[in-house]
């Protein structure tokens, strides 16, 4: 049950995007490198001045800057762009259509390229050149006339907001002509398979390439979200003769996704896109291959630096339904968007397409002209000839490890990470315990620890997905086990542990067949340590390593010491003679899956209950067992739905498996035994 | 990741090297230059342990200092590149897991033969002069890299721990739960990062711990050993057991049959490769069979065959291809589809014969006649609209997607992903199909006259599947619409996909005792074998347990085990009535519709 806090698309940014979709010029064409924030920020241009740049824009103008004889563009298939711009597949559906229609024009007079998303071609949107038609796991609206409309083909494999799930259209979207174009009756859940049934492999997806462009006589991209193999899959889909890979980053926009997975599944785009550029290049695979990224990009020095970290194209997506009016409601899945962008195809009002069309147009030729200022500053005359120049880069706050895997230079040492104090109170809401349900979202920009502060070492922590190398598995319609067997034969449902606040919660575990706080501390072979001790006595089997039993958030951290008391089992040979407990102020599925991948057989989860325990006093005991019953299957689906996005099917497999793990910040990755993100 | 094949022979006569050859070069798409390798049985000289290792120019003396005094007789080297060379020893035993750990070894083994590096399998087959030799079995591979450099010769395959070597198609999402297990067992301290190699060091744990080779792989395939030594996510293996009586041969998949594996027994050998193409390309004569997910083959040294979920072989009578027809034999796919697209231009009709598992076949094309003889490979008659098709052979995977307005017979067996999304049209198959036919169906006829795997009918939106022999498990889960028909009874356990039994059991039990509900609904509860039952059983109670199906749920798939309804009885009566004329099928139409059928749709919208 994560909590929304702070966000990358903050009212400054919206602003400045609102700025360039009126006057067609960025605000600001480069921004001082920053402490905080993604790696984007902490960047800076080497040898270049940020305010003598900021002048030049404003001594040159506008049309001083179009007549820069410097080019931006560069050939995508079969058309030539001005723009090295992806606007990013939203499909018919998740818009309400006229969006789409507004992107499609805006695409053609820009020179930039759409993609139409998955769920079928809108008649008006076909009209256009620069579209990328989708082949998606659901195969909504796909046939051979479809496919071959456009400029190319991209097989949707991923994205940013979900890696390892699939794509979702709400029920309250599948109305009228989409449920229609979708082959589906009204008002179901337009779910796609998390994998494509037909590719399970590296050599699947290159069979699925191959086919596609001999049926369509098309160049085919392949999307991918980043992840943690990310790298290995662009040589793959390289080696597969794909044009081009496009890399969808943490934090990217959605139409809906379960909250807990945008939060905490997959890296983001500015490790994701030096890593494969390098290997690319290793492989000797880089040359005509275009790699295309995305994932909470809104600026024209994002792409820049992107470019410079090894794209040879951005994706944008959220930033231009923001130029269009998007005022970031996080709503888009319940189809009443107050923009008029992601409402459902019937409802009554809609955008003007034509002042939609001007404001993305504009924006684009703020990026376009951004870029291109940029681009002469640094001396070149062709931004392509920038693509993986890393070496023009420095990162300000950014430690040795992070710096090695994005491949630039440091100018000030210092963590990726920063810490805040977790929030004085956490709610769970009724969705969650009264309706037993996993909070879905709309739209991306958060990734906790990153664009906000992390509340401690776990947070930092992304959690692996399956992308091509092998399939995901989607919870609801396939197995994943989590019962566990403790070293003396007790089997429990699942990993998670209810703690002892209230008779009705403990009825509730146990009629989940879930462990109990208490019941375990009664047990005459345990003993609870704070972090930091280790359990003296030798008989001691079932030890719980408690962060309550301490004061203050220090080191060692409860993560920390649960990874160091594994490790010293595994080596005296009594790994499968101890039950490892982690109890501490733990927040959600995702706290669980980690603490289990770094080594704990079971995870003591009080945050929400300390919460509802406290919210339900005075309530009747029925409704409070309901209330715990339904949140404590909610942490389970949390749970399930984590380990299907990697293709854990077990928990058993997810035991001490730190290699699903991996940190964003590299001392956090050293204290906790996990590789860097892109390591 | 990549191509893998083996035989062997069940009385332990040599094969050639080139038989595994031909099987892993007939699988060239599989496969790229970054590695292939073999691994052969091969107990002479007894008594010592053969060793192989990967050197780095600069590495000889610190290769020299570590198993200079286990050595008994220096063998040879084998040049790979100016930078990497193979050497090769003999030593009087197993080097320390230490030095293991230090070197990186190709092998240290008593009985095993492994050959490998960068490069096309030929390439290999060259370097290490493996033409003519002869080995009672085989196993190859050939490379497709997905989480690892391509250009490290000792990150081909075969991977070899001890006695085991190993060929590997797949991508543990277990990995890192595996390697600490055998890390700590076998007192390993590095890897080389493939996922791989711990399969190998798994065999090699269990096999000491004395289990019988269908206990490891149950270990392996599911969970039934130590916690740590599950394999998650896709796997398909073969692997050679080397021990003094002789080899031990066998092959697995992953259970959910996320990668493929052929069987053939056929002339006293087994062939088992990730293609049926490449079977049939050494043996003509074979007839590869699918291995189905969680199934094995197993041949031990005296001859014993063990065999788990072999797919079976079932073909109807097949017509002579007319004197025009074009032969496919040699030729590739974009060959093959620009003569069909030619024919059907042409006159409306096209015949091709001689099919060796060409993929991509007819894609896109329609309207016409086709006729096709052999094995179609993979991802063909995809898109395809108002084409009729009669395929007179197997059909390998995602044969159909897409499909619209069309009608296919299959006259013998069908792999995975059978006309996944079929959009509208008719598909017959004589034979078996493997798991997740007509997943997401949006409308139209499938019928399937043998078995079928798991996830039958999975997302299913509309249309019909008849099924005459048995399904699978998960039948119809994410159904939102459509209908499922198999002939008899199944058990119900296998529709759509259920929290555990344990947990319900306990749930219910629960809500007793807290006297939600009473006697007679916790018995009937107990009793209940599907969600409707169970639902009838709890009433209003049923709030309680139902978020175990999750909040995203579409409904559960609804079974019904009874007499077939009016509008049913006509559909089913024209399909098994071109069923009949199809393939010359003699199901008595009219006794069968007589029967009961297990009927399954949405249970909601």
């Amino acid at each position: 049950m994560p909590s929304r806090g702070l966000e990358f698309w903050d009212r400054e940014k919206i602003e400045e995007i609102r700025y360039a979709a009126l006057k067609a010029v960025e605000k600001r064409a480069l921004s001082p490198p920053m402490r905080r924030g993604r790696i984007l920020d902490r960047l800076a241009i080497r040898d270049v001045r940020v305010d003598e740049v900021n002048d030049l824009a404003r001594k040159l103008g506008p049309e001083g800057i179009d007549r820069l004889d410097v080019d931006v563009g560069l050939e995508f298939g079969s058309v030539r762009l001005r723009v090295p711009i992806y606007l990013g597949d939203m499909s018919f559906g998740a818009l309400a259509g006229y969006p789409n229609i507004a992107l499609a024009a805006a695409a053609d007079i820009a020179g930039a390229v759409v993609g139409v998303g998955e769920g079928g071609l809108h008649p008006e949107v076909a009209k256009h050149r620069n579209i990328v038609v989708q082949w998606a796991s659901g195969r909504f609206g796909v046939d051979i006339d479809m496919l071959r409309k456009g400029v190319a083909v991209n097989i949707k494999i991923g994205q940013g907001a979900k890696p390892g799930i699939g794509g979702h259209l709400p029920g309250t979207k599948v109305v009228g002509i989409i449920a229609k174009l979708r082959k589906l009756p009204e008002g179901v859940e337009a779910l796609s398979p998390a994998p494509h049934h037909d590719i399970y492999s590296i050599e699947d997806l290159a069979q699925r390439v191959r086919m596609l462009m001999e049926a369509t006589g098309k160049p085919v991209l392949v999307k991918v979200a980043a992840t943690h193999q990310v790298g290995y899959v662009a040589v793959g889909v390289a080696r597969s003769n794909a044009m081009g890979v496009i890399i969808d980053g943490a934090g990217a926009g959605t139409g809906a996704t379960p909250q807990i997975v945008r939060d905490h599944v997959g890296i983001p785009i500015d490790y994701a896109v030096p890593v494969a550029d390098r290997l690319l290049r290793d492989n000797s695979v880089r040359d005509g291959f275009l790699v295309i990224g995305g994932g909470m990009i809104s600026s024209g020095q994002d792409v820049f630096k992107l470019v410079l970290l090894g794209a040879n194209m951005a994706m944008m997506s959220t930033a231009v339904l923001v130029a269009m009016g998007c005022i970031m409601c996080h709503q888009c899945n319940r189809g009443v968007c107050p923009a008029a962008l992601t409402s459902k195809v019937t409802a009554p009002r809609r955008i003007d397409v034509d002042v939609a069309v001007k404001r993305v147009v504009n924006f684009l030729k703020a990026i376009e002209r951004t870029l291109k200022l940029l681009t002469y500053v640094l001396g070149e005359d062709k931004l392509q000839k920038l693509v993986g120049r890393r070496e023009l880069l420095e990162a300000y706050s950014i430690d040795e490890r992070v710096a090695n895997v994005v491949g630039v230079d440091v100018a000030e040492y210092g963590p990726i990470a920063w810490y805040g104090d977790p929030p004085s109170n956490t709610p769970v809401t009724p969705e969650v315990y009264v309706q037993g349900k996993t909070p879905v979202v709309g739209m991306g920009g958060i990734v906790p620890g990153y664009t906000t502060p992390a509340e401690r070492p776990l947070d930092l922590l992304r959690i692996e997905a399956a992308q091509v190398t092998r399939p995901p598995v989607d919870p609801y319609r396939e197995e994943v086990s989590l019962r566990i067997k403790l070293h003396d034969g007790t089997v429990y449902e699942s990993p998670i542990v209810a703690p002892c606040y209230d008779k009705a919660l403990e009825d509730a575990a146990e009629a989940l067949g879930y462990a109990r706080e208490c019941e375990l501390l009664e047990r005459p072979d345990a003993i609870a340590v704070p972090p930091g001790t280790k359990p003296s006595e030798n008989h001691v089997f079932l030890v719980i390593v408690d962060e309550g039993l301490r004061g203050a958030r220090r080191r060692p951290w409860l993560e920390e010491w649960i990874v160091i008391l594994d490790e010293e089992y595994w080596r005296s040979g009594v790994r499968d003679e101890v039950t490892l407990v982690a109890a501490g102020d733990l927040r959600n599925g995702a706290d669980v899956y980690k603490l289990v991948a770094l080594g704990a057989d079971l995870v003591v989860v009080r945050r929400p209950f300390k919460y509802l325990s406290q919210k339900l006093r005075d309530k009747p005991y029925a409704e409070r067992f309901e209330a715990y019953l339904n949140t404590l299957i909610e942490l389970t689906w949390e749970l399930k739905l984590l380990m299907g996005a990697g293709g854990v099917t077990s928990v058993e497999s997810l035991n001490g498996n730190r290699w699903l793990l991996r940190s964003l910040d590299g001392h956090v990755a050293q204290s906790l035994g996990v590789k860097v993100a892109g390591e | 990741m990549c191509g893998i094949a083996g035989v062997a022979s069940l009385d332990g006569s040599p094969i050639l090297f080139e038989t595994i050859f031909d099987a892993i070069a007939a699988m060239k798409q599989r496969g790229t230059e970054h590695g292939a390798g073999f691994a052969a049985y091969n107990p002479a000289p007894l008594d010592y342990v053969r060793a192989k290792l990967f050197v780095v120019r600069g590495e000889e003396e610190l290769v020299e200092k570590l198993v200079g005094a286990l050595t008994v007789e220096k063998i040879g080297r084998i040049r790979l590149s100016d930078l990497v060379y193979v050497d090769e020893r003999l030593f009087r035993d197993y080097p320390d897991p230490q030095i293991m750990t230090l070197l990186r070894f190709l092998q240290a083994s008593r009985y095993l033969d492994v050959f490998k590096s960068f490069g096309w399998p030929e390439d290999v087959a060259n370097v290490y002069r493996l033409w003519g030799r002869s080995s009672p079995v085989w196993i190859g591979h050939t490379r497709y890299p997905t989480n690892s450099p391509g250009f490290q010769p000792w990150l081909a395959h075969p991977f070899t721990s001890y006695e085991t070597a190993i060929v590997h198609n797949g991508d543990l999402s277990s990995y890192g739960a595996n390697r600490k297990f055998v890390m700590y067992e076998l007192g390993l301290r590095s890897f080389t990062g493939n996922d791989s190699e711990v399969i190998a060091h798994l065999i090699t744990v269990l096999a000491r711990d004395g289990l019988t080779f269908e206990d490891i792989v149950d270990a392996l395939v599911y969970g039934k050993g130590p916690r740590w030594a599950r394999l998650d996510g896709p796997f398909a293996a073969i692997f050679i057991h080397g021990t003094p009586r002789g080899p031990v041969f066998g092959a697995f998949v992953d259970r959910h049959h996320f990668r493929p594996l052929y069987v053939a027994v056929e002339d006293y050998h087994i062939y088992v490769a990730s293609e049926a193409a490449a079977i049939k390309k050494v043996n003509p004569r074979a007839r590869p069979r699918m291995l189905r997910g969680g199934g094995y083959v197993i041949l031990y040294p005296d001859g014993e065959l063990r065999v788990r979920g072999l797919m079976e072989w079932k073909i109807a009578a097949i017509p002579p291809p007319p004197a025009d027809a074009f032969n496919a034999q040699g030729r590739s796919s974009s060959e093959i589809n620009r003569v069909i697209a030619e024919m059907l231009e042409r006159r409306g009709y096209a015949a091709v014969k001689g099919l060796e598992g060409q993929r991509y076949i007819a894609n896109g094309l329609g309207p016409g006649k086709l006729e096709l003889w052999g094995t179609l490979g993979n991802a063909s008659l995809n898109l395809v609209r108002k084409m009729e098709v009669y395929v007179y052979g197997n059909v390998q995977e995602d044969v159909g997607d897409c499909i619209e307005d069309s009608i296919v017979a299959i006259y013998g067996n069908a792999g995975d992903s059978l006309a996944q999304a079929m959009r509208s049209g008719e598909v017959y198959v004589y034979g078996n199909a493997g798991n997740r036919v007509g997943v997401q169906m949006k409308g139209g006829y499938i019928v399937v006259g043998g078995d079928v795997g798991d996830y039958l009918g999975e997302f299913m939106a509309g249309g019909l599947i008849l099924v005459l022999g048995k399904p699978g498990r998960y039948i119809g889960t994410g159904m939102v619409g459509g209908k499922i028909i198999v002939r008899g009874k199944i058990p119900l356990t296998h529709i759509g996909i259920a929290p555990p039994p344990s947990q319900l059991e306990k749930l219910v039990r629960k809500l007793n005792e807290m006297g939600i509900i009473g006697r007679e609904e916790l018995v009937n509860a107990l009793r209940a074998k599907t969600v409707d039952e169970l639902k009838k059983a709890l009433g209003n109670a049923f709030r309680f347990i139902e978020k175990l199906w999750g909040s995203l749920h579409l409904g559960y798939p609804k079974p019904e085990y009874r007499y077939l309804h009016d509008d049913e009885q006509e559909t089913v009566k024209r399909l098994l009535e071109k069923f009949n004329m199809l393939f010359k099928a003699r199901i008595d139409v009219d006794s069968m519709l007589a029967e009961k059928f297990t009927v399954i749709t949405k249970s909601k919208a």
